[in-house]
């Protein structure tokens, strides 16, 4: 369970790292998108830092998928004028809604975490 | 010529901030590199002890933090502190299930219950599967019962605890008998239960006419001299100043104080007091000491008496929380008994099998 989310770590970090560029079925149609599949990676980043237990690996491994993100966030700041704010061909409404929902999802997941 | 300038400065200012911005990433990631507790380098006690103990967790990875051990050989006894002394409280986890199976010992000694007495005589448990389980059927794991109550509530319960480093406990002795009254029992052959030995000590707190942690404290703890060592049930009942400890992720855990659960692992103790209850087990001593006989078959565990396991000669308990680990164990053939109690969830089961075997 506790490794997990070490996994999920690398993994939430590469898909945002993979929407942050031009191509895949993975990458960002829009500005909302790109962040909030950013949030995603910072959100499983904190909970992988709490659970993972670093006494039976080396803490050094947390460096990975810190450095996907790293990465994601520089080709995000890269692409972030070419990016609309929402994703163009859907209604502006069902893209903020979905924005709107993702947000207080990743809200629940912190505050039951951190609260 | 600065229209044909602009296009050539725009993407270079973008790639220096994305650079940047990658590189504060990157910076704020390092800063924040786990760290997790290690082993306290405060060290005290018997030196040859220390080393041992040193020598049996180098094999053992685990997050560590303070730790309490003894090894005691006839009435001589040998400690060694890492981070604590004879006084640090240490949550003992389900070795309070032992305490649990002497206090049912003595109340058959005293005429109030027998062992085949059925559960549902004495907690409300209505005409369910449950009531006719008896009461050493739980002490011996042997009643049916999982280990825990397969509500969801529990189920999401242990979920956000993890979660949360939380204690997952915490329901009334009514919400407990609502669960037993709500389960259904499988095969009776050994099956461990944490469900079992609440169930057990609300009844035998019902039998005595009082409630557990008090029927704790004035057969057991208070007996064998443990004034240091208690059974809360609420956060509200933790002395001043109660330790916590760490998760396996090195976070900081909060206290468990399990509520009606309380009969299976709720006990604080410390290095001392747990010498002098183990050394009065081993020897026959403690109030209700027939619980340490072997009386059921227990898997690959060897044997079971009341809570006590007994595995290739050695009768052992051992316990855990959400931050504390402990194991405490003895052989009546060599004499020998051994306690350990850690501030941290990783496990110290190794250790204290280790202990039992060296020269």
């Amino acid at each position: 369970m506790e490794y997990i989310t070490g996994i999920l770590a690398v993994f939430f970090s590469g898909l945002f790292a993979l929407s942050a560029t031009r191509r895949g079925a993975a990458f960002a149609r829009s500005r909302v998108e790109l962040v909030g599949t950013g949030l995603d990676a910072v959100a499983i980043l904190v909970v992988a830092r709490a659970l993972m237990p670093w006494s039976d690996v080396s803490p050094l491994l947390w460096l990975v998928p810190v450095a996907i993100a790293a990465i994601g966030v520089f080709l995000a700041v890269l692409r972030w004028s070419a990016l609309p704010n929402l994703r163009p061909g859907r209604p502006a409404v069902r893209s903020i809604a979905y924005g709107v929902a993702h947000a207080i999802v990743l809200l629940a997941v912190l505050v039951l975490f951190l609260g | 010529m600065t229209r044909l300038q602009k296009p050539a400065t725009r993407p270079r200012r973008v790639l220096l901030a994305a650079i940047a911005a990658g590189l504060v990433t990157a910076l704020l990631g390092a800063a924040a590199i786990p760290r997790p507790p290690s082993l306290s380098a405060d060290v005290s006690g018997d030196d040859e002890l220390i080393d041992t103990v040193h020598q049996l967790l180098a094999d053992d990875p685990g997050v560590r933090d303070r730790l309490s051990v003894a090894v005691i050989d006839g009435g001589t006894v040998r400690t060694a502190h890492f981070g604590a002394m004879d006084a640090t409280e240490y949550e003992i986890g389900s070795v309070t299930k032992t305490i649990t199976g002497s206090l049912l010992a003595d109340a058959i000694e005293r005429g109030e219950v027998r062992a085949d007495t059925p559960l549902g005589d004495l907690l409300d448990l209505g005409t369910s599967p449950a009531a006719s389980i008896t009461l050493d059927e739980l002490a011996t794991h042997s009643s049916g019962l999982p280990r825990l109550p397969m509500s969801l509530g529990m189920i999401v319960s242990a979920i956000v605890s993890q979660y949360r480093a939380s204690d997952p406990y915490g329901a009334t002795i009514a919400e407990l008998e609502q669960s037993a009254r709500d389960t259904e029992l499988g095969e009776r052959e050994f099956v461990y239960s944490n469900f079992g030995f609440a169930l057990l000590g609300q009844a035998l707190a019902e039998a005595a006419g009082t409630d557990y942690a008090t029927l704790a404290e004035e057969r057991v703890l208070g007996p064998l001299g443990m004034a240091h060592s208690y059974v809360p049930t609420t956060p509200a009942g933790l002395r001043d100043d109660a330790p916590t400890g760490y998760s396996v992720a090195g976070r900081p855990a909060d206290a468990w104080t399990l509520g009606a659960d309380a009969p299976a692992g709720s006990a604080r103790s410390t290095l001392a007091d747990m010498i002098a209850y183990t050394i009065a087990q081993r020897d026959g001593a403690a109030p209700g000491s027939a619980a340490t006989e072997p009386m059921a078959p227990a898997g690959e565990s060897g044997e079971v008496g009341y809570a006590w396991l007994t595995t290739d000669g050695v009768t052992w308990h051992n316990g855990g929380t959400g931050g504390f680990t402990s194991w405490v164990g003895f052989d009546r053939e060599s004499d020998r008994a051994v306690v350990v109690l850690n501030g941290t969830a990783a496990t110290v089961d190794d250790l204290g099998f280790g202990l039992m075997a060296t020269d």
